[in-house]
């Protein structure tokens, strides 16, 4: 297992090798469609031994479908899958021919003869000649005698698999013990890495020089490793021979490399012939790149909703087309096929769902049969969003909220004081044994801002603020006594009468209770394995809790208000007497149940047409 | 439609034509006709069968009726219904996996290791957030996987 140069291969090169740029192409990247792929003599000559090395661990390239189309104009028949079983080096390609994986990957010298590059080059389509008995074109491909030029090539295929056979190799054969010892180093590695990747730590800083105090996450884990187990501090790092020492950034890839491949093709194989969707969503990472996220949803054997999360790629821009041709060629590099896809799920901008360009409609085009599904959590926060904006009352609600908050929280000498103040309220409580302790009840915490994104954040803004009314009040109330300038206490003085008013409060307190209501189904929108059945039912009991609200929840909310703002010393309007206010407050409670109950009711509707 | 297949409330909504309509007009390359005519069948037998299983009876989802058709080996004779279920559940309902493997991206690609390449953060997120599966690999067979990627 010593590093060993990059040795020539034992194989004949083919004769045909044209003058080629010496570009290096990237392993990862193959194309793996066998109609597409540029032929094996196309690559420079150093590099077609890893080429076909990479080849071999993708495997024959094998989509499997119901059906296939038909082919032929006068007698059309069809691929079928089965062949794939009895003949392993059998390939299938988009343009529905067959091609011959050993065959590709260790061309014959070219002859004469015709009919030679029908499985390399040309592609097979003739399916009526393969059910010809002793006739049957895969067998005469195959040929009978031992030197056919197919089994020439399925030897090489084995042989170049076969590393430990290389001449090269057999001269220098290593001691068992030599072999032990690597393998203990690189089993070292291998569990670094995983430990790390695991807990999301980076493997080494930007400089590696081995003056360095620090050396990085990966060598000091090495060196720790080493001083507790002296089996393995015999062998590594310092101990261990120059060319096998397992510990570079180069092996530290390719272990993750090694990982990440075979954690796809665990998913692959969790897939098998299902049925799945694919749910894609893109977003800009710290370096302002655009990334875009590939999860794969299918029901696996024994009946489980599993949600998987295949792959990222970097994507250039956000156009429907590109995205496109991404998702494809990462699913045809899986061996997915694009005709077994049974829905997508977007978060519904513009070129996701869009009519006729969108990603879901170049889908549709390939596969008839790819519902499209907008994600029920976003449209739940637009009807939000659009509840909230569209009543004039809630929405100077909000940014009161949002400018009380700004002020409360703007530094840090404001934020120690609230906390200060809580804390001494809750001391209080806690004496005359009005709230009990435990552990994480009684915590101080701050005001949150609300974001427009994310509708929980309001829920949660809103919760702390009544939690914490009191000492926000009183906050306000000494910077509007205090502060250093005038417009700090106008300001400060401003929000104070707005936290005092009963408005305040009764908005404060109606939105609490229908964004918790919600804030539920929110929830449980976003657990892992949501079915779609399960989730209408939740939007109907939330329409049916919303409107329970709406119908019988005034007397209680009213009472738990009052009894708010006498706690608060807030005055409460004679219910009677001032019949204007209170009924304006009426009507404003039925129009944000109303409007709420009338935007739930429209996704629904829209959920239902898209079932 | 799909509504028809909910096992809840004792498999009151369940209804056989809503269901091959279903089939008829949403997933018409899944069955075949012969299969159709198969499938109702099967539903006539699985309309007087499962609501009376002891373990089928009280399924409150169709995800768990999926998992309880499987384990009491209903799925082997209603097949086509099985199918069927399943292509049911691939529906996605949000997108919230991908939202989790971006803030999973956040914490991985972090204003300190901004300078990480696409193939490396590719392969590190899926590690990272397929833990599960990346504990099952023993280190023989990451050994043995690393050893064939390249000539050493």
């Amino acid at each position: 297992m010593v590093e060993q140069p990059l040795c020539a291969s034992v194989y004949k090169e083919p004769a045909l090798i044209s003058e080629q740029p010496l570009t290096r192409i990237d392993i990862a990247h193959l194309i793996r469609d066998s109609s597409n792929r540029p032929q094996i003599w196309e690559y420079s000559v150093n590099q077609q031994d890893e080429i076909r090395r990479a080849y071999i661990n993708l495997g024959s390239y094998q989509p499997l479908m119901s059906e296939y189309p038909l082919t032929g104009n006068k007698h059309p028949c069809r691929f079928q899958s089965h062949w794939f079983k009895s003949y392993l080096w059998l390939e299938y390609s988009e343009k529905y021919t067959a091609f011959c994986f050993p065959c590709y990957l260790f061309p014959s010298k070219p002859s004469r003869k015709p009919g030679l590059d029908t499985f390399t080059v040309k592609g097979f389509n003739c399916w009526k000649k393969v059910n010809d008995g002793e006739r049957c074109a895969f067998l005469t491909h195959m040929g009978k005698c031992p030197n056919s030029a197919h089994r020439f090539a399925t030897r090489c295929l084995e042989n170049l698999k076969n590393q430990s056979c290389h001449i090269e190799k057999v001269v220098k054969r290593q001691t068992t013990q030599e072999i032990q010892n690597n393998r203990l180093r690189i089993k070292a590695s291998i569990d670094i890495v995983r430990w790390l990747t695991f807990q999301a730590c980076a493997f080494r800083g930007h400089d590696n020089c081995p003056e360095l105090k620090n050396q990085g996450n990966f060598l000091e884990m090495m060196e720790l490793l080493e001083s507790y187990n002296e089996q393995i501090g015999a062998l590594v790092l310092g101990n261990a021979p120059q060319n096998a020492k397992y510990a570079s950034h180069q092996i530290q890839k390719e272990i993750l490399h090694v990982f990440a491949r075979n954690v796809q093709s665990s998913i692959r194989h969790e897939i098998g012939d299902a049925r799945f969707c694919v749910t894609v969503d893109e977003a800009r990472d710290e370096s302002r790149r655009e990334q875009m996220a590939l999860v794969i949803r299918f029901v696996d054997r024994s009946g489980f909703i599993r949600e998987r999360f295949l792959d990222i790629v970097h994507v250039k821009d956000t156009t429907a087309a590109t995205l496109k041709e991404e998702i494809s060629f990462v699913l045809s590099h899986h061996n997915l096929d694009v005709q077994n896809i049974r829905g997508q799920g977007y978060d519904g901008a513009s070129n996701m769902h869009g009519e006729w360009n969108g990603l879901q409609a170049l889908f549709i085009n390939d596969c008839l049969y790819a519902y499209y599904v907008h994600c029920l959590a976003h449209q739940l926060q637009l009807a939000l969003i659009a509840a909230a904006r569209e009543i004039s009352d809630v929405h100077t609600f909000f940014q009161n909220l949002i400018y009380i908050i700004n002020i409360v929280s703007a530094s840090c000498k404001r934020n120690d004081e609230l906390r200060a103040f809580q804390a001494s309220t809750i001391e209080h409580l806690v004496d005359i044994g009005e709230i009990e302790t435990g552990k994480g009840v009684n915590q101080v915490g701050g005001l949150q801002r609300p974001g427009d994104s994310r509708w929980s954040s309001h829920f949660k803004s809103i919760c702390n603020l009544i939690k914490i009314y009191g000492a926000t009040c009183l906050v306000l109330e000494n910077i509007a006594l205090d502060g250093s300038t005038y417009s700090q206490r106008g300001d400060a003085a401003f929000s104070f009468k707005l936290l005092m008013s009963f408005d305040f409060a009764l908005i404060l307190h109606i939105m609490k209770d229908v964004m918790g209501i919600t804030d539920m189904l929110c929830q449980a929108l976003q657990q892992k394995s949501q079915d779609i059945l399960n989730a209408m039912h939740l939007v109907t009991t939330t329409k049916t809790l919303i409107q329970k609200l709406r119908d019988d929840g005034w007397k209680t909310l009213l009472k738990e208000v009052t009894s708010f703002c006498k706690h608060q010393d807030i005055e409460v309007p004679d219910m009677d007497a001032c019949f204007s206010s209170v009924g304006r407050s009426r009507r404003k409670q039925k129009l944000v149940t109303v409007e709420h109950h009338y935007r739930v009711d429209i996704s629904t509707v829209i959920i239902d047409q898209q079932l | 439609m799909s509504t028809a297949l909910d096992p809840r409330n004792s498999y009151k909504l369940f209804n056989v034509e809503d269901i091959c309509l279903l089939v008829d007009k949403f997933y018409p390359q899944d069955f075949s006709d012969q299969e159709k005519i198969h499938l109702r069948l099967q539903l006539q037998h699985y309309e007087l069968d499962v609501p009376n299983h002891p373990k089928l009876k009280s399924m409150s989802s169709i995800a768990d009726l999926c998992q309880g058709l499987v384990e009491t080996g209903k799925s082997t004779i209603y097949p086509l219904v099985d199918r069927l279920i399943r292509l049911i559940l691939t529906l996605p309902v949000s997108t919230a996996t991908t939202e989790r493997a971006f803030s999973g991206m956040k914490i991985v690609k972090t204003r300190l290791r901004n300078r990480m390449e696409d193939d490396f953060l590719a392969n590190y997120l899926i590690v990272y957030i397929e833990k599960e599966i990346a504990e099952r690999f023993t280190i023989d067979m990451i050994i043995d996987d690393f050893y064939s990627m390249k000539e050493r």
